[in-house]
């Protein structure tokens, strides 16, 4: 069984939906995870708490959150920063929040992470197309745990969001031109060769 | 609207009432859909604050009352506000030289008219202006917003995961004022598009 730690912030004011969406369907690829949602037990404490019987081998964070340069934020909180990187020492940190890949991202892996998976600047959604948006969030997941690497998975998922830009451009071009400053943001640092069977 | 109206809005910045009754309004208003005059800068600068959304074309005369606000003022404010609107000098003046030519460069001033043009001449410029302004991005993005009940128009329709929510008025706002988030779309529309060009998947 993977050791997995899920974190969305599904009470967010403007992407509480969106994340809570996200966190499900990723939920139906993961089937078992530590899932930390906007709640009074989702503070940073028990997060790390949960990190650290978990990263003496590899282990996924996944997270659905606010982000910024340095941090990612659950209920308007840093749950991750520069302050608690060592704790994602054999991480594949997968990430759906904005900027966190300039600074973060980085740090992260100098604290011993495998590997980063996030957006480097503003990520953006459609509010009457979030299903697809949701889709393409967590489909690097979905990937991986189809035994792909996360590097074949990441070309997979340019490739889908590529597809999805050209089904849509026709009739909405402005959620294609979302979606495709979307993908251009997205980036992925360390082992690309990682694979789900690392971490069993 | 009239057929063969243009729906730019004309705004006149002029402190002589004698030119709202003359043949030039009246030749204006047979070309585009309203004509608005203000009579001094400040007003004129209230109109575009309250109207950014919209489609602007300004014809502005340089010199007004000593005891007001004078055209360059108008430029250097406007500026401030949006570098989008397209800018025509409308003077009865020839002494425009050294800083105050300096500073209606810098506005990034669309044309240059005599006082003493001819209706067709200063028809030809409001036209070229608006075939500027129909080429801009904003101008689509309007067009595009048009093809939505008012209801949906106002709802919200993109969110940003730094927490930000805007709806699609809200973005044609973001793009007309020039913010850096307007610019930002403006430029992912633009790279949509070149990439569509180069995977051939549409064509000029």
């Amino acid at each position: 069984m993977i050791k997995d730690i899920l974190l969305y912030d599904d009470e967010d004011d403007d992407l509480g939906d969106f994340f809570r969406l996200c966190s499900y369907k990723y939920m139906k690829v993961a089937k078992q995870c530590v899932a930390f949602k906007h709640d009074s037990k989702s503070c940073k404490d028990a997060i790390e708490r949960s990190m650290s019987k978990c990263n003496n081998s590899k282990f996924l964070l996944v997270s659905f959150l606010h982000g910024s340069d340095d941090a990612l934020y659950l209920s308007k909180k840093e749950v991750i920063s520069p302050h608690n990187a060592y704790f994602l020492s054999n991480a594949f940190c997968y990430t759906f929040s904005c900027h966190c890949g300039k600074n973060l991202a980085q740090i992260l892996l100098d604290n011993g992470a495998c590997t980063f998976w996030g957006y480097i600047d503003n990520v953006s959604v459609i509010v009457d197309n979030e299903d697809d948006f949701a889709d393409l969030a967590v489909s690097g997941l979905r990937h991986f745990y189809c035994n792909k690497t996360v590097g074949e998975a990441y070309d997979a998922v340019k490739k889908e969001y590529t597809s999805k830009i050209d089904a849509l451009y026709k009739t909405d071009y402005f959620c294609a031109a979302t979606l495709m400053y979307n993908r251009d943001s997205m980036i992925l640092l360390g082992d690309k060769n990682l694979a789900i069977n690392d971490f069993t | 609207m009239e057929q063969g109206k243009r729906t730019a809005t004309i705004l006149v910045v002029e402190d002589d009432k004698g030119q709202q009754t003359n043949g030039f309004a009246l030749e204006v208003e047979t070309g585009f859909e309203r004509v608005v005059f203000k009579e001094t800068v400040n007003d004129a600068l209230a109109f575009v604050n309250d109207n950014l959304p919209s489609k602007i074309i300004i014809l502005l005369d340089l010199g007004f009352p000593k005891s007001e606000e004078q055209g360059v003022y108008f430029l250097n404010e406007l500026r401030k506000q949006s570098r989008r609107i397209p800018v025509i000098i409308w003077s009865g003046r020839d002494d425009i030289e050294g800083a105050e030519y300096q500073e209606i460069i810098n506005g990034s001033t669309f044309a240059f008219l005599s006082k003493s043009a001819s209706s067709e001449e200063i028809m030809e410029i409001l036209r070229k202006a608006d075939d500027y302004l129909n080429s801009q991005i904003d101008t689509a993005v309007e067009s595009w917003l048009e093809s939505h009940s008012e209801e949906e128009r106002k709802k919200p329709f993109l969110k940003t995961s730094d927490g930000q929510s805007y709806s699609m008025e809200d973005l044609l706002r973001e793009i007309r004022m020039q913010t850096p988030f307007g610019k930002k779309i403006a430029l992912d529309i633009n790279k949509l598009t070149i990439d569509l060009l180069f995977r051939k998947k549409e064509q000029i």
